[in-house]
């Protein structure tokens, strides 16, 4: 018990033989067994299925911290509310609306005639990486299906085995004007080598913004 | 569907009374290993019950003192009745002394009459710190309430009290308020 706490009536009480004090080493224990005992009862309980085990631990694990529980229920009605008002004011307010990401650059998996289509689109995955590293994750994607509409670049490329290592060769193209922006070109004979020319070719990649 | 219901509720009526019947059972029992099988005795009748039981406090410790007497009859060779469990430990320190024993059955009076207390929360509080001891933050935790919530509350329940028994002429009353 805090030395600040001065409990009178409890003298008062104590005085008179109606107190029945719990040791602090008792109340830790109770605070402790609090849970497994719930825990036991719910198990022994004939007709108890022990419905709501995760709710229970959560509510038991709240209140062993000592969390008193409509605390936890105010910050999660506050947090609910703060995102469904957000919500509602972006929703109405024409001129605030989330910004539209930038399209990005969209990549046709490359084509080949010495390698199989596989290996290929996995070599086309790996210039997507090195994109979205450089430029933020999702930058970029593989085109799945005919097209490239919405995208702010579209990359066409082919993929060669050459000796024992492989030639990569992309074009990347303005989709609005048609305009070829640039050709890269890298080799490689490894993985790592690879990695590292993909890391090449996205650092010369253009920008949407400055095309 | 009603399972789940009942186990949610029976959920909140064990973290209410939970601390107020085990403090009870250790404080007749004196160990908290023997209090806490009697304790899930008393909740599993009490979860087996549950739906017909209005008075949940009172029923629990009707069933806190049944199971004491079987504990107690179990352990000695000698019986003693549910009657006698209230006053195994204290009312024979003031059988001698007459105006103590009156004060004290007043003060009982007051303290156990829930017209003293504005609702069944605010009588497990005053329980549990005056009675029982607790620390302000120690009731919270059960109570749902911060430390400085428990430590309000208590002080306005106090004055209440005092106030009553002041009333009911008990003369250190009035050094309390």
């Amino acid at each position: 018990m805090n030395k600040n706490e001065v409990r009178n009536i409890s003298q008062l009480l104590g005085r008179y033989g109606l107190t029945a004090p719990v040791s602090a080493e008792m109340q830790r224990r109770m605070a402790d067994d609090y849970a497994p005992l719930y825990r036991r009862i719910v198990k022994k309980a004939p007709g108890a299925a022990l419905f709501g085990s995760v709710i229970a631990a959560l509510f038991f694990l709240v209140k062993k911290m000592a969390v008193p529980v409509p605390l936890v229920k105010a910050a999660a009605a506050v947090v609910l509310s703060a995102s469904v008002g957000a919500g509602v004011y972006l929703a109405m307010s024409p001129g605030l609306h989330a910004p539209v990401p930038a399209p990005g650059a969209i990549i046709r998996p490359f084509a080949s005639s010495s390698l199989d289509e596989k290996t290929a689109v996995e070599l086309s995955r790996g210039l997507a990486r090195s994109l979205d590293r450089r430029f933020g994750p999702g930058y970029s994607s593989l085109a799945t299906g005919p097209g490239i509409a919405g995208a702010g670049l579209a990359v066409f490329g082919t993929a060669e085995a050459m000796g024992n290592g492989m030639i990569v060769i992309v074009k990347v193209i303005d989709p609005e004007t048609s305009r070829l922006l640039c050709i890269l070109e890298e080799r490689f004979t490894s993985a790592d080598e690879r990695d590292r020319a993909f890391e090449r070719m996205a650092a010369r990649f253009p920008s949407p913004a400055k095309k | 569907m009603l399972e789940a219901r009942k186990e949610r509720e029976f959920r909140k009526s064990y973290a209410l009374y939970y601390p107020v019947v085990l403090s009870f059972l250790v404080s007749k029992v004196g160990d908290m290993e023997d209090a806490e099988d009697i304790c899930q005795e008393v909740f599993i009748r009490f979860y087996n019950h549950y739906a017909d039981i209005r008075e949940k406090k009172n029923w629990l410790f009707t069933a806190a003192r049944f199971e004491i007497t079987n504990y107690f009859n179990k352990k000695a060779t000698a019986r003693i009745d549910t009657a006698d469990i209230d006053s195994l430990d204290n009312d024979q320190r003031f059988a001698s002394e007459d105006r103590y024993r009156e004060d004290r059955i007043i003060i009982r009076d007051i303290i156990d009459d829930p017209a003293s207390f504005r609702d069944e929360k605010e009588k497990l509080l005053f329980d549990l710190v005056a009675v029982y001891g607790f620390s302000y933050k120690e009731a919270g935790r059960y109570l749902d309430m911060t430390r400085w919530q428990v430590e309000y509350k208590y002080r306005s329940v106090e004055k209440r009290i005092a106030a009553l028994l002041k009333e009911k002429g008990i003369k250190e009353a009035s050094d309390l308020l």
